[in-house]
């Protein structure tokens, strides 16, 4: 082994200067390349504001999550649960409201180009949105109001995709006969 | 490469690693100025950077590989004879090396930090990277100007080297100095993203979120790094001890006491979006602390055992730290506004309240440590006179705060946030109060038939009314950290059960798959619940010092001696030769009620280079309860009679096992969940459960027996044939335990010993100073009568725990009076906080025109969102 260790070494070191040499180069050309090299970083889809919403969102649900499960526990009674939930929902609404009303034009412009998309293929335009559609959520599908023909699960009551054939929290069958 | 002038290019890399880290620094701030398309030129400046430290690295490694003597560095830590492995170890084995590591570790982490991010936070990205690339710049500065490593000795490469200090030549040196500089340089990377943060104003959570698992790594790394370093002590250094509240041992646990109210209190912004400030002050200090700590041990400043010698490094330091706190002091200064936030606490019985006591008691154990740590600096600063402030007056003021700290470990769990259901509490504290009750009952009643009485003798400290508390509270101790410990784990067991039980109960699950769901759902709480029992495991490893109980006699070959119901009997000594050293080892057996239990063999390490250096090789047998240690201090090789100490030392062991299990936990809380794994949502609904369950389990189950038989079965740890210890110049017989604790406080004064406690100096001014001192107590004498006049002979720098009187009473009053100020203030503002709790918020209620609809479209998207959020995990 100390024979062989100073020979890794320079082994090693020669690795790394192709390293920094391979790194460097890599910098300097994108540096000296200018504004656009045709590797643009991609943007963030949303904007630091709506970024900020979606984490209070985000907390807000994990904040419910905790007190339901607290209340499970029996560490919270039902009036401070009713109480504390009242208040997270309250400001999630809010926060999705805000959403709505900075993702709205956006969506706008999205409907007008599927439009324009479908006319050019030469179908025709769908019925417009229904007048109280749901709001979009940002990291999620989009949603309507129609009623939702979900499954729940005979066993534990979980509700389950229309087309589940298996409960997903259960593991059930809820479809018999299916592959 | 041995063409190559290897000094010359070292430097050249040492210079370009400097120039390089500056150039990515650069074009990061241009990045950051909106020309994110520059982003990649960063990510690609930052491996370049690391690629070139990497380089240093290797070519020191080759210097030391091949005993390159021209470079200073190799020779005054290497010799011919080394094996690889300390050659290597050699890296960082001196202070120019040992930065050169740190800068190493540094820049991994840079890229680590740089890979992660990618095309993730791109407003961040820029400013978290140029941070990093300051951190390098620093020590790319102080290997050039001050501890470069390829410096090279002025009169020509001698033909051999100095060789690595004894003391450090053995395994450990090949893990603890990595693991702790991990951890020590790990806070660097969630230190960037909090300076980020600030920088662009992102002061939600997002930073925060986006620098958890680096948080959890550089804790547990810490964490481990200052029990290997316990371990290490304990195994090797030949005292008996763990911990010496030495000043660099000091410097590796403040960052810690800084780190651990961080990542509690975290999770109140998380939460609450409260305490922004303080949370990004607390990171801000953490860090701070680890350059501090650093800086403690670099400058030599303070007198340590450990330390490096004292240089003008200290200088470099102290510009850094008065850089780093005025700039993050600008900066949360110019962000306040975006972080100020209102403070509303539901209850005073609330998680959110036991978050802030925690941050309290913690702060109050730092402030402590760094008062006590550098008081020998303030005192040298304001009054012209030396102190010394020695493991003595630590240990019996850091009991009453870990006792506190202990009690919120226990209670904290079994609270709610925002509030808690008192019905509930009383009840949930009925079980783990009866058991604890219950122990108490027993450990009195019991505990001295079994020898572990539950009050023991505390000695004072001082010859005052505090001196008189603190020893109550010390003799008191045992008691109290039993009855602790067992109220903690049953609360915390209890806390398993009842998740899991309430997941049986809603989910219809059987009891494994529950408990694995339980877990994997709220890995930060049920993580966070097994680091707490690794820590109770560690108090009570620490409440086992309190029975400790020691002999020491010469014995010839046969004879035996008897300590704590272990009989150790001594069977011969026998000599073994080295190239480098000769080692006298003593073979003894340990026995208990006439059985065989293990053979045990300390040793004496008589090196060639330095001439005549002895070593002391204990020999230890583990077990859970307890550890017998043997030390040799002699053995006549002609008539084979050795002196031996024997330690029995009742769960020690313990100590090791919780930081196993505090490893575990956080691994636990940092794991990604399933859906991080397997993506998506529908992936994870097919994820078998019952099977993830079983496979985890097994996994752990077979991790666990590994664990148990490796504790439980007794564990040799004895003489390593290529390793050294010692840090002591020897032991010394002492007659009682009262002569055992006064000698430990009284320091050698005879001027060359490192100014080593009575209890262990064997120069002769020691010897004679001590035979004074028994002659004193045979008179009638107390300890405290003894020691203030030691005091009034040779001066405050001779006794290791400064009086209670004048300027030195400053040093525990001022930190408790901040402590207890610090609680009032807490109670007043929590009270305050709660006061407006019912009182509806500024968005508690719905804007107007709202409408019943909008929110009933927004209630069943809330829904949905929740049950994406189950499903995920």
């Amino acid at each position: 082994m100390s024979m062989l260790l100073p020979t890794f070494f320079v082994a090693a070191a020669g690795l790394c200067l192709l390293l920094v040499l391979l790194a460097l180069w890599h910098s300097l050309r994108n540096v000296l390349a200018g504004a656009d090299d045709g590797r643009r970083v991609p943007r963030a889809s949303l904007s630091g504001a709506q970024r900020a919403l979606v984490h209070e969102k985000d907390e807000l649900l994990a904040a419910i999550r905790e007190l339901r499960f607290e209340h499970e526990l029996g560490k919270v009674n039902d009036a401070d649960l009713q109480r504390f939930e009242q208040r997270y929902r309250t400001r999630a609404r809010e926060v999705l409201r805000m959403l709505d009303e900075q993702l709205e034009p956006h969506r706008e412009q999205a409907r007008t180009l599927i439009d324009q998309a479908l006319a050019s293929a030469g179908i025709t335009p769908a019925a417009s949105a229904q007048a109280d559609a749901v709001p979009a959520v940002p990291d999620g599908p989009a949603k309507n109001d129609a009623p939702d023909p979900r499954a729940p699960c005979p066993s534990c009551s979980a509700s389950n995709e229309p087309d589940a054939v298996f409960c997903k929290k259960c593991g059930t069958r809820l479809r018999a006969g299916d592959a | 490469m041995a063409a190559l002038d290897l000094p010359l290019f070292g430097n050249i890399v040492l210079c370009a690693i400097l120039v390089s880290a500056a150039y990515t620094f650069s074009v990061a701030l241009v990045a950051g100025r909106g020309r994110l398309h520059l982003l990649p030129a960063v990510r690609s400046g930052v491996y370049g950077t690391v690629a070139l430290i990497g380089l240093a690295v290797c070519t020191l490694a080759y210097a030391f590989q091949s005993h390159d003597f021209r470079i200073r560095y190799v020779l005054r830590y290497s010799d011919r004879s080394m094996e690889w492995f300390y050659l290597i170890a050699s890296l960082w084995g001196g202070q120019d090396g040992s930065i050169l590591w740190w800068c190493f570790l540094v820049g991994a982490y840079s890229a680590i930090c740089a890979y992660s991010l990618r095309n993730r936070l791109p407003e961040l990205q820029p400013y978290i990277l140029a941070t990093l690339m300051v951190i390098v710049m620093f020590f790319g500065v102080l290997m050039l100007w001050s501890a470069n490593p390829f410096s090279t000795v002025v009169a020509g490469a001698p033909v051999e080297g100095e060789g690595l200090n004894p003391l450090l030549q053995n395994y450990w040196m090949m893990i603890h100095p990595p693991m702790l500089y991990l951890g020590m340089t790990g806070w660097s990377v969630p230190f960037a993203f909090c300076v980020a943060a600030l920088i662009t104003g992102r002061l939600d959570d997002e930073w925060i979120k986006a620098s958890r698992r680096f948080t959890l790594w550089a804790f547990i790394a810490l964490a481990v790094g200052n029990i290997l370093g316990m371990l290490w002590s304990y195994e090797e250094l030949g005292w008996g001890g763990y911990w010496a509240w030495d000043p660099v041992e000091n410097a590796a646990f403040m960052p810690l006491l800084a780190a651990i109210p961080f990542v509690h209190s975290v999770m109140l912004q998380e939460r609450r979006g409260m305490f922004k400030v303080w949370n990004v002050f607390l990171l801000c200090l953490t860090f701070f602390m680890t350059i501090f700590g650093t800086f403690l041990t670099r400058s030599g400043m303070i007198a340590s055992v450990h330390s490096f010698a004292r240089s003008s490094i200290g200088n470099y330091f102290v510009v850094f730290m008065v850089l780093l706190v005025v700039g993050c002091a600008a900066l949360i200064i110019w962000r306040l506004p975006l972080l100020r936030a209102e403070h509303r606490i539901d209850s005073l019985l609330s998680r959110d309240f036991a978050f802030l006591l925690n941050n309290w008691i913690l702060m109050g154990m730092l402030l402590f440590v760094l008062i006590a740590t550098t008081w020998p600096l303030i005192s040298e600063a304001l009054r012209g006179t030396t102190v010394t402030v020695g493991p003595g007056f630590y240990n019996k003021w850091m009991v009453p705060l870990g006792l506190i700290l202990m009690a919120l470990t226990g209670i904290g769990p079994l609270l709610a946030w925002r509030k808690s259901n008192k019905t509930y509490l009383v009840r949930a504290m009925m079980v783990p109060g009866a058991a604890s009750l219950l122990v108490m009952v027993l450990h009195v009643t019991l505990g001295g038939t079994l020898g572990y009485p539950a009050i023991v003798e505390g000695d004072d400290i001082y010859d005052t009314m505090t001196g008189k508390v603190l020893a109550s509270i010390y003799g008191a101790a045992p008691l109290l950290s039993t009855a602790g410990c067992t109220f903690v784990l049953v609360g915390h067991l209890q806390e398993f059960w009842r998740g899991t039980r309430a997941r049986m109960r809603n989910a219809r699950e059987g009891f494994l798959v529950a408990f694995f769901e339980l877990i994997a759902r709220s890995k930060r709480r049920y993580g966070g619940y097994m680091v707490h029992l690794g820590l109770i495991a560690m108090y009570f490893g620490f409440t086992g010092s309190a029975y400790d109980k020691d002999a020491e006699q010469a014995l010839k070959p046969g004879e035996s001696l008897t300590v704590r119901g272990y009989e150790v009997r001594y069977d011969g000594s026998r000599m073994v030769l080295d190239p480098g050293k000769r080692m006298v080892f003593s073979d003894m057996t340990v026995l208990k009620d006439g059985e065989s239990l293990a053979r045990i063999s300390p040793a004496k390490f008589i090196y060639e280079k330095p001439q005549g250096t002895a070593t002391t090789e204990v020999a230890i047998r583990s077990t859970l309860g307890a550890d017998v240690y043997a030390i040799m201090n002699s053995v006549n090789p002609e008539t084979k009679v050795g002196t031996f100490r024997v330690i029995v030392r009742p769960f020690v062991a313990w100590i090791w096992l919780g930081g196993l299990l505090m490893i575990f936990g956080t691994a636990v809380s940092m794991a990604p969940s399933v859906s991080e794994v397997l993506g998506d949502v529908r992936e994870r609904a097919r994820f078998p459960r019952l099977a993830g369950a079983t496979s985890v389990a097994t996994i752990v189950g077979i991790l666990a027996l590994a664990l148990l038989l490796t504790v439980l079965l007794p564990v040799l740890a004895h003489a390593q044939s290529n390793s050294s210890s010692s840090l002591h110049a020897g032991t010394v017989t002492m007659h009682s335990a009262e002569e055992k604790q006064l000698f430990a406080r009284l320091l050698c004064e005879c001027g060359d010993c490192q100014r080593l406690p009575l209890s262990s100096c064997i120069c002769s001014w020691a010897e004679d100073a001590r035979a004074r001192i028994r002659e004193d107590m045979a008179a009638g004498k107390t300890s405290l009568q003894v020691q203030q006049e030691y005091r009034e002979e040779h001066g405050d720098q001779a006794i290791a725990i400064p009086s209670d009187k004048g300027m030195d009473r400053a040093l525990w009053a001022v930190p408790i009076a901040v402590i207890a100020g610090a609680a009032l203030l807490l109670v007043r503002w929590g009270r305050r906080w709660s006061r407006g709790a019912d009182a509806p918020g500024p968005l508690a209620t719905a804007p107007p025109g709202a409408g019943a609809a909008a929110d009933a479209r927004y209630d069943a998207a809330l829904e949905r969102e929740l049950e994406r959020l189950d499903d995920k995990g």
